[in-house]
């Protein structure tokens, strides 16, 4: 952005305010397209770039001004481009996401919508349980945001209870307890409700996407998009395609997933998808090897981290995560593969019966 | 004023901690001297990336703890990649006060991965501007590059050529980066592209290295070298904040002040040692200097104007290219081989009869820049 001084025109690049040179008052100029100039494209990955190439295009706007701007495609010199939304990042599109189910995964995932510049609508049945969402994201955000670019943001979300709002968004987004029978009833009314070229896409860890497609007319319109937890953090999203998932959508799902500065891998509608069909056969393990006493619960959690690099060791992330929530993914996957090895060792189902499950009951491989 | 001591590491992925640099320097270049340590009156340190990358600031202090029991006067000058020759700007004033000024520059870069070193040479360009639009500083001079040869038809070969003189030249300085490695033309043409139009070649390198000079009041001895010129100038941080691409203001600027002070011009000049972190700089700093008209740079290295046997030779030692790089050292390392070449000291890369030369250092893509001139005329 460009400030001018409106008494002798001297410009800055920063909010100064106030002209050092004349007292006056330094006002933004606002350009309204730009003209590209110079460019160069990238061939590197650096921290906080590390999708590679990209361009960095050296425009000037109508006021001769220039700016660099980081795209992923590529431009021809001379062309003209539109002038960024103001207070968006990077956004290639305008966008209207809904999303349903205001827990952890969805307020998340609309925290980071909005912070891309889309536009969010979040749904639940009960208009203060979303409320509640809301402040959860007014509270992250104040963490990492100067006040007027945060409300900005939660001005870009908006709360309702009603599904019929979600007649303009182009992307559904649900991320629902993990019910098969309640997903579907969802989508069913969001086909009614939406229009026909809105995507559909389920935040689902655990559940049959082809399954769940069953509720819409065409089937084809739902993608997996599974996201991780503390979603603003976490780079990774799975895309999942069941067997009915178009090419559109998926490509409709790379995109944002690119936008939303997430790195999106594929793969199939099958239990566990990539990430929770390894992640819960190590736990398993670990937990199988804790119970052959040979080690300490600490022991196996440092061999992890220092012998595989691992942030957290299998343990400790098992009582993160929650020994319960563990044996029901073993059961999904065991039920789904119908091979032993998924099956929850008999150490994991004992914990979960005595009601030792972790973190949140203060006791699980560890005490809290 | 004069620079009356010179010493310098080799460059390049070194074993040695940052203090162990600083010393071997400033051991050097006392050795070098006519004087003793406790002749010093105050020193100045110039580093760039100490705090990101070694976790280590207070350098001065550093510096205090290798001259145990002096408790000098002692300041770190940063700048970005023109630290260096700031901290020698900043000495020539402070002679008003002191008689002899010790300046070391340092930088210890190996130990950060590339990556690391990518985002903490970054930080010479504008958080908001460059950073966050991914402009790696390689990336800055790249656009620089697709500019010039936008306006001038300079030509990649051109690049090539500035990169392979002083691959060349580099092969005949024993402390230089790249003292040992042959490097053919192919290899320049063929190598992996970085930001386009620069590929690897076009870049220097990540080094480690410490460089350090002794200037005084008054001439000690027949080696010491006159400091004629001395100026600074800067400008705004990103280049997207200039209305002009192809060169740099500050340099232009400095330069200007610097001829002016040293009463020459740039016809003048037998040896000239510029800032070519990226060789489309070295083509810039050429016209930016006056040296040669804009646009006309490529027309020089075509016709081998600036190899040693030229008459113009540019970076003997190897440039930033093939030299090295250690930021915080590299304008130092610039004095040591104008004073070497002056002194008729530089062996193999000897450039006959060289009385007066300049050196050109540039922070970030031209936001600082620093000239100073040297003679020693017989």
């Amino acid at each position: 952005m460009v400030y001018e001084c409106e008494g002798c025109h001297k410009r800055w690049y920063y909010d100064v305010k106030k002209c050092i040179f004349c007292q006056g008052n330094v006002m933004e100029l606002e350009s309204s397209k730009s003209t590209v100039r110079g460019f160069t494209r990238i061939e590197i990955p650096s921290p906080g770039h590390t999708r590679v190439p990209y361009c960095d295009l050296l425009l000037e706007d109508e006021y001769g001004n220039f700016e660099i701007r980081k795209s992923f495609s590529d431009h021809e010199l001379g062309e003209l481009i539109e002038a960024e939304p103001k207070e968006s990042k990077k956004v290639a599109k305008s966008r209207t996401v809904g999303i349903i189910g205001t827990g952890t995964m969805g307020s998340g995932i609309a925290q980071i919508c909005a912070q891309t510049g889309y536009h969010v609508i979040m749904i639940d049945r009960h208009e203060d349980i979303a409320r509640k969402a809301l402040t959860r994201i007014d509270k992250a955000l104040s963490k990492t945001t100067k006040e007027e670019l945060k409300q900005e943001i939660l001005g870009r979300i908006k709360i309702t209870a009603n599904l019929y709002e979600s007649e303009h968004a182009d992307l559904m987004i649900e991320a629902l307890t993990e019910d098969m029978e309640l997903k579907k009833e969802v989508f069913r009314e969001l086909d009614n409700e939406c229009s026909v070229d809105t995507i559909f896409a389920s935040n689902t860890s655990s559940l049959s996407l082809t399954e769940l497609s069953q509720a819409l007319k065409d089937p084809g319109r739902l993608v997996g998009l599974h996201f991780f937890n503390p979603v603003p953090r976490m780079k990774l999203v799975e895309i999942i395609r069941s067997k009915h998932t178009s090419d559109a959508a998926v490509e409709y799902a790379k995109e944002v997933a690119f936008e939303l500065d997430k790195t999106p891998v594929i793969t199939g509608d099958a239990p566990g998808f990539i990430v929770n069909r390894l992640l819960l056969i190590f736990l398993n393990e670990a937990m199988d090897k804790y119970a052959d006493g040979t080690s300490t619960a600490e022991d196996i959690d440092k061999a992890v981290t220092l012998g595989l690099n691992h942030p957290m060791g299998p343990l400790a992330l098992s009582d993160l995560i929650g020994l319960d929530v563990c044996k029901a993914i073993l059961d999904v996957l065991y039920e789904g593969y119908k091979d032993p090895k998924y099956k929850p060792c008999k150490t994991l189902c004992e914990m979960v019966e005595k009601g030792n499950l972790g973190r949140k009951t203060g006791e699980g491989f560890y005490k809290y | 004023m004069y620079v009356i001591g010179i010493g310098r590491t080799k460059f390049g992925t070194l074993k040695d901690t940052m203090p162990e640099l600083i010393y071997q320097a400033m051991y050097n270049a006392i050795d070098d001297s006519p004087i003793s340590i406790e002749e010093i009156g105050a020193v100045y340190v110039s580093n760039f990336l100490g705090g990101p990358s070694e976790k280590q600031l207070h350098l001065n202090s550093v510096v205090s703890s290798l001259l145990p029991e002096l408790r000098l006067p002692i300041i770190r000058v940063e700048t970005a990649c023109a630290s260096g020759s700031s901290a020698l700007f900043q000495a020539v004033i402070a002679l008003s006060r002191f008689e002899n000024i010790l300046i070391v520059g340092v930088e210890k870069m190996s130990n950060a991965t590339t990556e690391e070193s990518s985002q903490n040479l970054g930080m010479a360009g504008d958080r908001t501007a460059d950073q966050m639009q991914g402009l790696i500083f390689p990336a800055h001079y790249a656009l620089v590059a697709q500019q010039h040869m936008q306006k001038y038809g300079t030509t990649h070969e051109d690049l090539e050529l500035v990169s392979f003189k002083n691959h060349c030249n580099s092969r005949l300085n024993p402390l230089a980066h790249f003292s040992h490695k042959d490097v053919s033309r192919e290899m320049i043409k063929n190598a992996a592209v970085i930001a386009s139009p620069l590929n690897l070649f076009d870049c220097s390198p990540i080094s480690d290295g410490a460089a350090a000079v002794v200037i005084s009041k008054n001439k000690r001895c027949d080696r010491d070298v006159t400091i004629t010129g001395s100026a600074l100038a800067t400008d705004h941080i990103s280049l997207s904040h200039r209305k002009e691409h192809t060169s740099l203001e500050a340099a232009k600027v400095a330069s200007r002040q610097a001829y002016e002070l040293a009463g020459i011009t740039p016809e003048d000049l037998d040896i000239v040692e510029v800032h070519d972190c990226f060789t489309i700089n070295e083509l810039v700093a050429m016209e930016d200097l006056g040296i040669c008209k804009p646009g006309e740079s490529k027309d020089w290295v075509r016709e081998e104007r600036t190899a040693i046997k030229g008459d113009m030779p540019i970076n003997t030692d190897g440039g930033l290219k093939a030299d090295g790089h250690p930021i915080g050292a590299t304008g130092l390392a610039q004095v040591f081989e104008v004073a070497t070449q002056l002194r008729g000291e530089a062996g193999k890369r000897q450039v006959d009869g060289a009385e007066i030369g300049l050196t050109h250092n540039i922070g970030g893509v031209g936001g600082t820049a620093v000239i100073h001139i040297l003679e020693r005329r017989s």
